[in-house]
């Protein structure tokens, strides 16, 4: 009997003496893949470089147990810093019940620890979760190359990205959600200040500690390099798009709705798909299927994966090595179908006509052409593009341009 | 090894007739709300007293079983018994007893839940049509469950799903309370569960299948909307909010949304410049 309870003890025990009950400590990863491509075009890093930036990352930006920000001009505008500890670190709630450690409960598993991507769900889902490190986000109310707004990034946190494996967060608190903003934001301008150290640290050489200290002190950190990541972050909430009041006659849920004008709207919307002004039909198809053109790659594939090289004798090892460091398997990027009712950046009109008007960054959908379409121009392909759901799949396409050639 | 064993087997029924009681009391911890939730629909009672009738049924079975195996395993201990085992032949009259005993039972719990079963699953909640016919009444909102988010697809005026004045929402669900509210439920992608613990409404949502839930809500509030079926990773977070509010403040609430979704202007604030 006692010889039984004895074994019963230790199997009981045993898995947790192996095992353990701490986590491993969470690491910021480095950006291997940008580092290699930087080698592709210039030298190989040497160890002390490594060692300056890692060191220079960690002076400026913590550890994701410890996250904090340099302070510099602006950064009450840019985020709280307090909401940083908030939505870093172990899962867990302080003493008044507030969660602890968002990001680690609600978007590591895809967004990874690092802000990368690439966290342990990723290589599941379809589309890929989003790089922050890039600096680049995809449905925003800025034009193509400018940071979003914060009520951009709340947009998609608070909706999620309808059509993507991105689910809504809006049952989560205000202040839960305010952390997780300033949580990315951080994560981006982190991603970005490695790149960006990465690329210059090639002006500097490492070879005596005076020369080190020459890439380390904060004059460069914080005054070249921080501060010109921060200032794009900041310049964003000034940028976006001012989209004019698009006509009540065109709106189903007020008095003025007038169902003959959205129709003739949806016409001349429809002409405008297909015209040499939008060129919508090139990438989204005849059908409007999102079949036009499917062999496009996005920004972040782009950048480690040259589908232009695929017959070079060095592509093959060298896609090796960029999946191996991590890199995700390039996938297509495909133009939306937009028979589906599913707009991934929100489907308010106003959502539309940014999408619209600024193009949608890293996807390449292009902005629309000012110089041929004015306001009035880009509401009619909004209305059109809000009522093609709904359109009959049977209704003839339009006649294809002289210079098309039917491809199937 | 003595009696210990069935000692141990005593301790089953004991033990479990008092984690039940001390569940259904709902006041000792670590037993604290862990019993019903409120009950806010008008068919919940049906379903509680079902749940009930079983669960004392089975209840009294277990607790007859626990007792038995006990005195058998007590009465019969080899260390106290010298005598040789003796085999019988069986009983004609007790195996009778105790096959038609539990058929009957079945029988009677297979008659007992028939109308709550059909009621809750079978028979759609029908309404008025315009020539004063009885017609099914048509589905007020579309939900459709997807990793890890309950996204809603209201109906608008016309009362049909799928048209251009539809209404979107994510997470929401609000409904009028006291009317007979019939939803729409659809998978997007994997199985899911539709589950809303404080109507007593359940049902699975299986990809590529239309299925409709309905029931009356009695009380206004905000109450939860939980997926009860493993779907993945984020299973555990998929949640989702229930609002029952008046048909005025619902109305209210519709209205607000088609705004919000119709919004088609947009002037940067001045402040960030």
């Amino acid at each position: 009997m006692r010889i039984l309870n004895g074994y019963l003890v230790l199997l009981i025990a045993a898995p947790f003496a192996l095992v353990g009950c701490d986590a491993p400590k969470a690491n910021f990863s480095e950006n291997l893949i940008f580092m290699k491509l930087q080698e592709e075009q210039n030298e190989t890093f040497t160890a002390p470089q490594q060692q300056a930036i890692a060191d220079s990352m960690s002076a400026l930006f913590g550890t994701p147990d410890k996250p904090f920000f340099v302070p510099v001009e602006g950064l009450s505008d840019l985020l709280e810093v307090r909401h940083l500890s908030q939505a870093a670190g172990p899962v867990s709630s302080d003493e008044y019940g507030n969660g602890r450690g968002l990001f680690r409960q609600h978007c590591v598993h895809c967004h990874g620890v690092t802000g990368n991507g690439r966290g342990p769900t990723a290589a599941f889902l379809n589309p890929y979760p989003r790089d922050f490190s890039m600096g680049k986000f995809k449905f925003t109310s800025t034009p193509v190359g400018v940071k979003p707004t914060t009520e951009d990034l709340r947009r998609i946190l608070m909706n999620g990205v309808a059509g993507t494996s991105m689910p809504s967060f809006a049952l989560l608190s205000e202040g839960e959600i305010e952390a997780l903003i300033d949580y990315v934001k951080y994560l981006s301008v982190r991603g970005e200040v490695e790149r960006q150290l990465m690329i210059q640290s090639q002006d500097f050489s490492f070879e005596t500690d005076a020369e080190v200290s020459e890439f380390t002190n904060s004059d460069f950190l914080v005054g070249e390099v921080l501060t010109d990541v921060v200032d794009s972050w900041l310049m964003a909430n000034s940028m976006a798009t001012a989209v004019p009041e698009r006509p009540e006659k065109f709106d189903r849920f007020s008095s003025d709705f007038d169902a003959a004008e959205l129709s003739a709207s949806v016409d001349r919307g429809r002409k405008l798909y297909f015209s040499n002004e939008a060129q919508c039909v090139k990438c989204h198809g005849p059908a409007q299927l999102g079949d036009g053109q499917t062999n496009d790659y996005d920004d972040w594939t782009k950048e480690f994966f040259d589908w232009k090289k695929s017959d070079d004798e060095n592509f093959a090892p060298m896609m090796k090595a960029y999946l191996a460091l991590g890199g995700l398997k390039p996938r297509n990027i495909l133009p939306r179908n937009l028979r589906k009712g599913v707009y991934r950046g929100g489907r308010r009109p106003v959502d539309l006509y940014w999408r619209i008007h600024n193009g949608i960054d890293g996807s390449g959908m292009p902005e629309s052409n000012k110089a041929a379409l004015n306001e009035d121009d880009l509401w009619d392909l909004v209305n059109y593009v809000l009522e093609l759901p709904y359109e009959d799949a049977s209704r003839p396409g339009n006649e294809l341009r002289v210079n098309t050639k039917e491809v199937r | 090894m003595g009696r210990f064993w069935s000692i141990m087997f005593l301790l089953v029924p004991i033990l479990g007739v008092g984690v039940f009681i001390c569940a259904i009391m709902d006041e000792t911890w670590p037993f604290i709300n862990m019993w019903f939730p409120e009950d806010i629909s008008d068919h919940g009672y049906i379903i509680d007293n079902l749940f009930n009738t079983i669960m004392y049924l089975t209840g009294l079975i277990f607790i007859v079983t626990g007792l038995m195996l006990f005195w058998f395993m007590w009465k019969y201990d080899e260390t106290k018994n010298s005598e040789p085992v003796k085999f019988t032949h069986g009983s004609h009259t007790l195996e009778v007893v105790w096959s038609i005993l539990p058929a009957a039972t079945l029988l009677f719990i297979a008659i007992y839940q028939m109308n709550a079963w059909a009621d809750a699953k079978i028979i759609r909640p029908t309404e008025m049509g315009p020539n004063g016919q009885e017609i099914v009444k048509p589905p007020l909102v579309e939900v459709v469950g997807r990793q890890f988010e309950w996204r809603m697809r209201y109906a608008g005026e016309d009362r049909i799903i799928g048209t251009q004045d539809d209404i979107f929402t994510v997470n929401e669900l609000h409904l009028p309370v006291g009317e007979e509210a019939v939803i729409t439920i659809k998978s997007d992608d994997v199985l899911h569960s539709f589950f809303l613990p404080n109507a007593r409404v359940k049902q699975d949502l299986v990809p590529g299948m239309k299925q409709f839930v309905w029931f009356r809500p009695l009380k206004t509030g905000q109450f939860d909307i939980v997926c009860a079926e493993l779907c993945g990773w984020g299973h555990y977070k998929m949640k989702g909010r229930l609002t029952v509010q008046s048909r005025s403040d619902f109305d209210a609430w519709m209205k607000a949304s088609a705004a919000s979704q119709t919004l088609a202007s947009f002037i940067p604030s001045d402040e960030d410049e």
